[in-house]
Formats: C-alpha cells, structure tokens, sequence
C-alpha cells in the first residue's frame, strides 16, 4: 500500500504544481499592478492571492483520489490487468479468487517501476497564462491610472481604486474695473461677491480627467473651461450676478452644488447740501454774493462736478433764460469730498425780479459711463418790491389778473373802434365785426369766471335776463338729461359728473367775490349786445366790467392754484349726428382681477408646470427682488422633482411673490334629514 | 414569589406526596400524603405575598423622571416613559393591569396617560400624580381648514418664554406674523394666498432670538364655492362699487338691480325676484327702500325662496317705513328706531371722527330673541345679526359705510366682512364634510367620520388603507404611521390631513395628556367596581381547615 500512497501523493503534488503555476501568473501579474498603482491595497490583495491560491490547491489536491489513480493505473499499465481496484478492496471481502489475483498484484506492485501516473504539464495553458500575466502587468502603466499621483506630488498616492471626476481645488480670481481702486484678489471657492464689471477667472483643478468641462449658468450661456496646465480655466467679466455649476464630461461623481456670483452695483454719488437749507431762497437786501456747499460721497470715487446755472430774468411772459455750466472744485478724499462754491451775482447779471436757478452735478469715475448724481435745484428770487411775493403758501400768489384786464380795455377801445366805423361798413360786415369782439368779450368772460369756480362750457347760471340764441355751451348737458340712460356707466358719466371744487379754486372774500359776479354779468351783458350787432348798447356794461375789475384788482390778492382743467376737445364733427360708433361697451366694464403671473406663480407652487416659470423669471429680473433665489430654488425643483425641502425651499420663495387672495367663501354644509326637520319645526308657529 | 419559586415547591411536593404513597406502610400512606400537603398549603398560606392581591399599580409615563416610587407598591413604566430601578416594563397600561390580576387601585406619575391608555383605567380608582408642566408651546389652537383669503388667526399658550416671542411661519420659514407674549398667551394672523396645503408652523424664539421650539400647524385652504348674489337698492351707493369689486374678484356672480327714480332703475340685466329667479339665488341683499319697491308677488315669492334655503340680508340705511318694518316683522325681526345716523366704531379698526375712518351705523334696531350677532361695534352694539327663518336665514345689517374698510390699509378687512356676512347667510350648498377629530400624530389612532363606502386613506409613503365606516356617524379609525399630508380619498372627494411626527410638540403633547388623566382621574371610582380576579384566599383557608379537622378526626379515632 505504501508504494499506491506514494504514487498517490506524487500525483497529487504534480496536479497542485499545475494548477499553482496556472493561477499563479497571472495572479502575480495583478499583485504587480496593485502595487504599483496603489500599495495600500497591496497586502489586502496579496491575502487575497494566497487565500485563492490555498483553496486552488486544496481543491486540486482532493480531486484526485485512490480510486481515480488506480484506473489511470489500469489505463496505463496493462500489467495490473485491469484489476487493481482489488488492491483497495477488505481482505476478508475477497473471495479465493480475488484473493490470488490481489497477491499477484502486490507482487507486481512492489516490483514494477512507477508508472507515469501524474498529469502532464499542459504546455499550451501555461503559454496562456503567461501571456494573461504579461498583459495584466501593462495595466500597471497605464497612464490614466496614474493622474492622481501625478497631480498632487509629493502626497501620498490616493488610496482610490475607481477615480471619479472631481474638483480637486477652485480658484475664483477678481480682478475689478481698475477705477475702483480695488485690488485684484482670489478667494478658494466657486461663490463669491464680486464689484460690478469685475473680470472673473475660474482656475479649478479637475482630477479624473475629464473630456471637456464648463461653466454653466442656470440662465445664460455656457462658458467653456479650457485646459491649461492642467488647470482648467475660464474668465467673464460679471455685470449681473450669475447662478451657475461647474459640468464636466463625464459629469462630477461628487458635487452637482450651485454656486453664486453676487454682484456689488456701482452706487451714484451721493449729494447732501449743506448750504442753502432751502430750495427758494429770496435775495436779503444788499445781499451780493449767494454761496453754494455740499458734500459729495461715493463708493469708489468722485470724479467731474459741475453746477448748472440757469438765469431767468424778466418779468411775465417776457422771461429770457440763460445757462452755463461751471465746473467746481472740492476738497477731500477721493471717496468724500466738499464743496463750496460762491457766486458773485453782479458778475452773473442778477437784477431785481430775476431767479437764479443753480443745480449741481457729481459724476463717478465709473467706466465706460460715469454714473452722475443731481441734486435739486436751489433758487435765489430777487423779488420785485411791487411783483410777486410769496412765502410759505403752496400755490403761485399774484397780483390781480393784469394780462386779462389790459384785454378788457382792449375789448373797450375796439367797440368804440366799431361804433365809429359803424356808418362805412355794410349791416353784415358790420355784424359780423360785432360778433367777433363779442366772441372775445366771451373768452374773457370764461377765463375770469374760473376764479369765481365757473367751468368752461356752462352756462352761467346767474345770467340775467334775455340772451340770445347764441348760447350754445347748455347743449351737452341736456342732451344728457333729456336721454333715457341705457346703462349704469353712461349714466353714472351723466350724473356723477364732477364739478370743480369753488372754494378750492379761489379764495376769496365775500366783497370782492361779489365785484368779480357784477363784473362778469356785465360782461355777460355786453357780450349779448355784441352778439346781436349792438355794440353801442354793450359800451356802458364793458365800462362797467372795466370799472368793477379795477375795483377788484384794489381790492385783494387771489391766489391761482397750480392746477388746471383740461378738458378734452370737443369734436364738432361727431356733435348731435347719433353715430355711436365709438361708445363704451354696454357689457359689465368690471372683470375679476387676474394677472398673467398669477397662474404662473400658482402653478409652480401646485408642483404643476415649472417651465413657464423659468421663462417668467428672466422676464421679472429686476422686479423681483428675490430673483437669484428663486431660481436656485427651481432648480433645485427641477433636478429632483420628488425631493420634498427643494420643493418647500420654492415655496418659500414664491410666497412673497404671490399677491393677497381676495377672501373667499366657502358654502355651508347642507343640513341632514335631522337639520331640516328641525329648521321646519323652528319655522311652524307655536301651537 | 415568582412562577418559578411556585413550580418548584409545587414539584418538591408532589416528589414529596409520591414519596409518602410509596414507602410508607399502605394503611397510612394516603393519610401521611394529606398531612404533607396540609403542611404545604399552610406554610404557602403564611407565606403569601399581601401584595398580590389589593395591590396599587404605580405607573410611570413620560415626564416621570425623578419621581421616587412608593415603597411596596407594584411599579412599571410604560413605553418610553424613564423608569425607575426595578419598575417592570410594559408596552402599554392594559398589558400591565392583566400582568397584575390583582390591582385595586392605580397611581399614574408623570406626564399623563397616551390615548391608547386611556380606556384601560376606565373602572379603577385613579390618582394623577403630575409632573410639572414643560415649557414651550403648551398649546396651539386654528382652524385646519378655512377658505382662500381669509383671516387665519392662530391662538395658543406659552410657558416658560419670558422676553421671548412666537412668530407665525408660512412656508419655507417665512414669517407671517410675530407676536411677544407677554402673559403667555397668543394670537397671530395670516392670510393664505394660494389654495392647497399649507405647512404653517409656530415657532418660539427665546429672549435672544434663538430657537426654542417649533411646532407645526397643517391648514387646508380650500378655494371656496362661488355664490350667486343679488344686490337691490332703492338709491345708488358706494356699499355696491366695493360689493361688485370683492365679488368679481371673488368670483361671485352679482346682480344688482338700484333705483333711481320712478321707472328708473340701474341693473346689470333684467331680472325679477320671482320664484324661479330667486332658486337660483343664493343671497338677496335688500334695503328698506329697495324692500319698498317690490311687488306684492316679489315679497311672496322671497319670503316662500327665504324658507327654502335662500339667505336673505335687510340692510337698513335710514328711517324703516311701517309697511316695510312689519313686512320685516315676518321674518321675525321687530324693527325699531328713527334711522338717523349715528357713529359706530369698528372692532379692531382705528377710526376717526372725520373723514375716511369715520364710520356711521343707522340707528335702527332689529330685535329677534333667537338671532346671532355677526358683527358689533366696540360698544357692543350689533351691527349685523341674523336667524334662521325656515331653511333659509335672514341677517340684518346697520352699518352705513363698510366700504370704507375697502379705502384703508387694511382693505382685506372689506372683503373679509363681506365673505364672513356671505357664508354665514348664503343658501347652504356644501356637502358635509370628512370630520377627522383631533390633530393626528404617528402612531396614535384617530377616528375619521362622515365617510362613505370604499373609502381610503392615502399616506405620503404611497401605501393606501381601506377605511371601514361604522355606526351612524359613519366613522372609521385609522392609524398614521407616517408623517406628512394624507388624503381621504371618497370617490372624486379628497379631503387631505396632516399627521404630525410623534416627537413634535412635546410641550402640547404632555399638556394634553396631563388634561386627560386629569379629567379621567375627576371621574375615577373611589372603589374598584369589581375586581379583576376572585379573591381566593378565604376559600382556600376554609378548604385548609376542612382538611385540618378531617386529619384531626382520623387521628383521633385511630
């Protein structure tokens, strides 16, 4: 048995030898590589080497048992006659036969040299598996495998297996616009606020080399990073703030984040007068300088300042303006400086009644175009012993009316005029003459009745006794009136009509109020003789309208408020034909208030369509305040449509957006059959 | 003593008894056997434990850390409550009083007893041994549900903030409102902007303006039914030009009909107050002169559309004519007054004696013994009452000039009047809606009613559950067992709901279950009713002295 046990054995080692040899190879192949791609897996792998090979082993060891060795013995040597399998068999089993042929065999056995009993060595597979260890040595030096170590000398390899596309290192450098004064500076990260118009340069360092990398604003165009030293870079000069993630392809295994660009506006300068405190300064007498001072301020820095000087001189309608432009000089720093500037009014020309209008502008040295700064405008009034005065009242205080009285008079010397060409003229020329200053005599009558809160286009309602046909100015009102009102708008229009307030018109006392009605019902007066071809008759009322005038003109001041009614012309075309072509609808003018963005902003808020929004953004920029937000925010929305915060995150940017919801009702609940019959035993009177 | 201590004396006595029946002489042995169980039966009776029997069950909640258990008593701790040394845990209080057959009486320590426990003590004497109150948001009380627009106010109580303030936050921590507490109560106001869901939330900040806690508050706005309302007048005015700019925006449907003079009125389009037209009314808003002008037939026909459903508002603007005050009369209100105009302040709005925010009432009084007030003055006087007449209900109204709420800051004030004036009287239309009680948290159970068949609940983790309705409330109970908005899903109804985390709010959540082991424990017995198992030891004596005398005998006599 001993001589089969060595057999055995020795097949068993030459079995193992082949299967070691086989795995072997291409398994050290692999420790190589590991080793020198990243070593600190390299006595994890090669545990794992041995252990794979140990269980190899002890697999191939066991595969091949007695059994299987003493039918290659049969196989190979015809001597054992095919029957060694007695040789494993009990002896008390055999039976006399088997127990001759089985002492025969040993016999045998023990002289016999060994047969080839163990496998042979399979030469093709070991050339196979050489040549497999050869190619799995190359991944060794393969250079993709090895940027990582050469990106960071002198650190310690990294210890990855899978290299993943990622930002090793942001270098965001600032270079603001050389007028600011401020330096160039680099901040290590991909957000940063930056001054407006500043040169951006993103430097960042991508390991896992990806094919191509970018910028990408969430609006906006790409912007391509290219690859410089094995920095991939990118510069844009920033006029509005950007929202924007960095895309590389492959794309980034670790961060997808947003990053943001704040920009910091340019502000104007700032103006602050000190001196006058007001805008209307009147001329103290004697007075023969008038001096200016403010103070200017600026981010960045004050550049150019000028006053605008504008004289007025003259007196009514016979004002002449004249300007110049004076640049000034400040004292201070660059970012805050005063100014002082004082005007000798002999050398500019100022006479009495004459206004000197002085405006001052600070520009900053913003590039390409300054932003300027006004201040108000600051006025000295020399005022006229006799002209205007006025202090501390809003509206425009006047003497009394002298344009429309020298036209009263005028009327006058024209109707004493027509009297005396009356005999040279034909009846109609002569009418018609008449009329005309009848018509002016008119005109002067409505603009005097508007300090009496008279409204052009009525008829005086005060007006004495018989007038003519020529009034025509009742016509819109009876129309009106004498109309069966169709709709509530028109006759809203025909009712509500508001009337100009008379007290707030004028402010007069009762005498002279009561001159001014005497003058204009003798003007009515004369007009009406006018118009008729009277003209002799209309002479007494025109000297008496004259004669209350002046009266009045010595009697008080009135004030004019600044505001006037301006009516729309009337079409006389259109006047009385019936053509309704262009009345308002008769349908309900009211519609339920409802704007475009509201259903946008509903929608985004309801999860429904996110892309209208994204449009709308863009479009409201600058009239929403939270815009760089709310576009993070729907980004976010977008990319994960499921994840809940991103979805809250837009909502609480919208919120501000949405307006007020005009308070809704909600309908009651219908009472059950126990409801009803307790409302209807309510509702039966008392037995 | 335990179970295991009872076994083995029970084995070392019947190794004991079969020991006896089988060495001793025959003629003996069974006798030997009852002297050895009586000896048994009289040394377990000496030595059982009182306890056992009669015992008070001390029970540890939430919040009862610190207490020290009396001695003696039996104690657990329930769920998550801290225990002390040696309590025995129990999952919940049921499970711990059919562990401890014998419990009389039961203390509870802590916090208070969750729902699910509250059933369990229902016929035990209870004593409520709380602990003191958190702090934090005790409490916090809205409506969960309320229409698109409207004043949301959320009120509540704080203990423990002084310096501190709550503020009302809307979604992604917008704040909505913010108020300081000073005596620890609060009252903020938000209207919602868009219909939906809406994640409000009450947040209190300490004195520093850090966090303290924060506590959700779901609410549903829904987008309200739109009404149809007729508008008649006997004279123009600015009541109507603010009336027709809330309800268009609103999305009413207003008709107006405004006299101006004889044969003149100013209407939208023609339509008469007859029966057919009135059906399709909602709400009539009438004044006394426009009440004047209607046709005989016009009043029949409203008072009979009033009694089926339709809401009906009398606004009185001046002196009430007799034939109109006793047409009134009919629905029940007594009119009296001169209607002159006098000055009237409105609750929460500033006024002035002149101009835009001076507001005027008509002095007109419309008295009924069964009416509702729907909006007084500052003086208490009512401005706008209503009752029900028939089906329908009949509001009146004295205020001269709610308009001008619409001319201030606070324009929504208008609008909220109105709609509040509008659903009050509105021909009711709704169906009823799904009740669901109490705000749900995770794991606690909570009744859902007025629900139909194949109803179901859909959770935020898309799993549905059928709910099946019971009883005449038609209610079904469902538990949460995520957080986050749910749905009702009633055919094409869906009503949804929140359920809050169960460790959210912990101040309200102990507040509220203190309140209700309060309560229980006000109506507790002061004697067990019947006790959960009988009491044994008094047979059993009787049977050992039975047993006793039987063995005395046989000794005596042999």
């Amino acid at each position: 048995m001993s001589v089969l046990a060595r057999w055995l054995s020795a097949a068993r080692r030459r079995r193992v030898a082949i299967a070691l040899v086989l795995a072997g190879l291409p398994l050290a192949a692999i420790l190589f590589v590991v080793w020198r791609q990243s070593p600190a897996w390299l006595v994890a792998a090669y545990a794992a080497a041995v252990g794979a090979l140990t269980a190899i082993a002890a697999q191939r060891w066991t595969s091949l048992d007695a059994v299987a060795l003493l039918r290659r013995l049969d196989a190979t040597a015809p001597r054992f006659e095919d029957s060694s399998a007695l040789l494993l068999r009990k002896l008390d089993t055999l039976n006399p036969l088997e127990s001759l042929q089985r002492r025969r065999l040993e016999q045998r056995l023990l002289e016999a040299t060994r047969p080839e009993l163990r496998d042979p060595w399979p030469r093709r597979a070991l050339v196979v598996s050489a040549i497999a260890a050869v190619l799995l040595s190359a991944l060794a030096f393969v250079p993709q495998f090895t940027t990582v170590v050469a990106t960071k000398p002198g650190a310690e390899p990294a210890a990855t297996a899978p290299i993943a596309v990622r930002i090793e290192s942001a270098r965001l450098a600032i270079e603001p616009p050389a007028y600011t004064g401020v330096a160039r500076r680099s901040v290590d990260a991909l957000d940063a606020r930056v001054e407006a118009n500043a040169r951006a340069t993103w430097s960042l360092v991508i390991a896992g080399a990806p094919r191509s990398a970018m910028l990408q604003p969430l609006a906006g165009a790409p912007l391509a990073l290219s690859l410089v030293d094995g920095r991939w870079t990118a510069s844009r000069e920033m006029a509005e703030p950007m929202l924007y993630r960095v895309v590389t392809e492959p794309a980034l295994a670790t961060e997808d984040a947003l990053h943001r660009i704040d920009v910091i506006a340019d502000r104007p300068p700032a103006i602050r007068v000190t001196e006058p405190e007001r805008t209307l300064t009147l001329l103290a007498p004697g007075q023969k300088q008038w001096t200016l001072a403010f103070e200017a301020e600026d981010d960045y820095g004050l550049g150019d300042a000028r006053a605008d000087v504008t004289l007025a001189q003259g007196d009514g309608e016979n004002v002449t303006v004249s300007e110049r432009s004076m640049p000034l000089r400040g004292a201070g720093d660059a970012k805050r400086r005063r100014y002082t500037q004082v005007f000798d009014l002999a050398a500019l020309g100022l006479a009495a009644g004459d206004d000197l209008i002085v405006r001052v502008r600070v520009a900053d040295n913003r590039m390409p175009k300054p932003n300027e700064s006004r201040s108000a405008s600051f006025i000295l009034r020399w005022t006229k012993e006799s002209a205007d005065e006025g202090s501390g009242v809003e509206g425009l205080v006047r003497k009394n009316l002298p344009a429309y009285f020298r036209s009263q008079r005028q009327i006058i010397i024209d109707t004493e005029a027509l009297v005396a060409q009356q005999p040279s003229l034909a009846h109609d020329a002569f009418v018609d003459k008449s009329d005309q200053i009848g018509n002016d005599q008119r005109l002067l009558r409505l603009r005097y009745g508007q300090f009496l809160g008279e409204e052009q286009g009525h008829g005086a309602p005060h007006a004495p006794g018989a007038l003519g046909a020529g009034h025509d100015d009742g016509d819109e009102t009876s129309m009106a009136e004498s109309e069966q009102p169709a709709e509530s708008q028109a006759v809203l229009e025909a009712f509500g009509h508001t009337h100009d307030i008379a007290g707030a018109a004028t402010l007069f006392d009762p005498e002279t109020r009561a001159l001014l009605k005497d003058a204009i019902d003798a003007m009515w007066q004369a007009e009406g003789e006018l118009r008729l071809g009277n003209p002799k008759a209309a002479l007494p009322h025109e000297y008496h309208a004259l004669e209350r005038i002046k009266q009045v003109q010595q009697a008080s001041r009135i004030y004019l408020a600044r505001v006037g009614v301006e009516l729309p012309a009337i079409d006389p075309a259109r006047r009385l034909t019936g053509d309704r072509g262009n009345a308002a609808s008769t349908r309900d003018p009211l519609v339920a208030s409802e704007r475009d963005d509201d259903a946008v902003l509903r929608d985004a808020w309801n999860g429904g369509d996110t892309a209208a929004l994204a449009a709308w953004i863009p479009a409201h920029q600058s009239s929403i305040p939270n815009a760089l937000e709310l576009q993070a925010a729907l980004d976010g929305v977008q990319r994960k449509p499921d994840c809940a915060p991103c979805r809250a995150a837009l909502r609480a940017q919208l919120w501000p957006l949405l307006r007020h919801a005009v308070p809704r009702t909600s309908a009651r609940t219908m009472p059950d059959e126990a409801g009803r019959a307790y409302l209807d035993a309510l509702a039966e009177p008392a037995r | 003593m335990s179970t295991t201590l009872h076994a083995i004396l029970a084995v070392a006595l019947v190794a004991a008894v079969i020991g006896v029946v089988r060495h001793a002489p025959r003629r003996l042995a069974w006798w030997i056997a009852v002297q050895v169980v009586l000896v048994a039966a009289a040394g377990y009776l000496l030595a059982m434990p009182h306890g056992e029997h009669g015992e008070t069950l001390v029970v540890f909640t939430d919040g009862a850390k610190g207490a020290v258990p009396p001695r003696g008593d039996t104690v657990v701790a329930l769920y998550g409550a801290d225990a002390p040394a040696g309590a025995e845990r129990v999952p919940d209080l049921a499970t711990a009083i059919r562990r401890h057959r014998g419990t009389r009486d039961i203390v509870v320590v802590g916090e208070g007893l969750a729902a699910r426990d509250r059933d369990a003590v229902r016929g035990f004497p209870l004593r409520f041994d709380a602990a003191p109150p958190r702090e934090g948001i005790v409490s916090v009380s809205a409506p969960s549900r309320i229409a698109l627009g409207r004043e949301w106010r959320v009120r509540g109580r704080v203990r423990g903030a002084e310096g501190g303030s709550v503020e009302l936050l809307g979604p992604g921590d917008v704040v909505l409102a913010k108020s300081a507490p000073t005596t620890g109560g609060f009252s903020l106001v938000a209207y919602p902007k868009i219909a939906g869901t809406l994640d409000a939330g009450v947040r209190l900040l300490d004195r520093d303006g850090a966090e303290r806690e924060r506590v959700p508050v779901p609410l549903v706005v829904a987008a309200g039914d739109p009404l149809r309302i007729a508008f008649v007048a006997g004279a123009p005015t600015p009541e109507l030009k603010y009336l027709r700019r809330w309800a268009s925006d609103a999305g009413h449907a207003l008709r107006t009909r405004v006299a101006l003079s004889p044969g003149i009125a100013l209407r939208d389009a023609p339509f008469a107050l007859d029966a057919a037209s009135l059906a399709e009314l909602d709400l009539v808003m009438i004044d006394e002169r426009g009440f004047a002008a209607l046709a005989p037939a016009e009043r029949v026909a409203l008072d009979e559309a009033v009694r089926n459903g339709l809401g009906l508002l009398l606004r009185a603007t001046g002196p009430v004519p007799p034939p109109v005050a006793e047409a009134w009369a009919g629905y029940g209100w007594k009119v009296s007054g001169s209607g002159n105009a006098l000055p009237a302040q409105l609750p929460g709005v500033p006024t002035t004696t002149t101009g835009p925010r001076r507001f005027e009432r008509a002095d007109i009084v419309f008295a009924a013994d069964d009416a509702a007030t729907l909006l007084a003055s500052d003086a208490h006087v009512a401005l706008a009452r209503w009752r029900a007449h028939g089906r329908g209900r009949v509001g009146t109204w004295t205020l001269l000039d709610a308009w001008k709420l619409a001319l201030g800051e606070d324009g929504a004030r208008h609008g909220e009047l109105m709609a509040s004036v509008a659903e009050t009287l509105a021909r009711p239309r709704g169906t009823a809606p799904v009740r669901i009680a109490r705000t749900a948290r995770v794991g606690e159970r909570i009744t859902i009613c007025g629900i139909g068949e194949d109803v179901r609940v859909a959770s935020p983790d898309g799993t549905t559950h059928a709910l099946l309705a019971t009883g005449d409330q038609r209610c079904g109970a469902y538990w949460p067992v995520v957080a986050g908005w749910h749905d009702v899903v009633d055919g094409e109804k869906h009503t949804p709901f929140a359920v809050l985390a169960s460790d959210v709010a912990p101040a309200m959540r102990a507040r509220e279950r203190s309140a209700a082991t309060r309560a229980l424990a006000a109506v507790a017995p002061t004697r067990i009713a019947s006790p959960a198992t009988r009491d044994w030891r008094v047979p059993a004596t009787w049977a050992f002295l039975a047993l006793l005398a039987l063995a005395w005998w046989r000794e005596r006599r042999s």
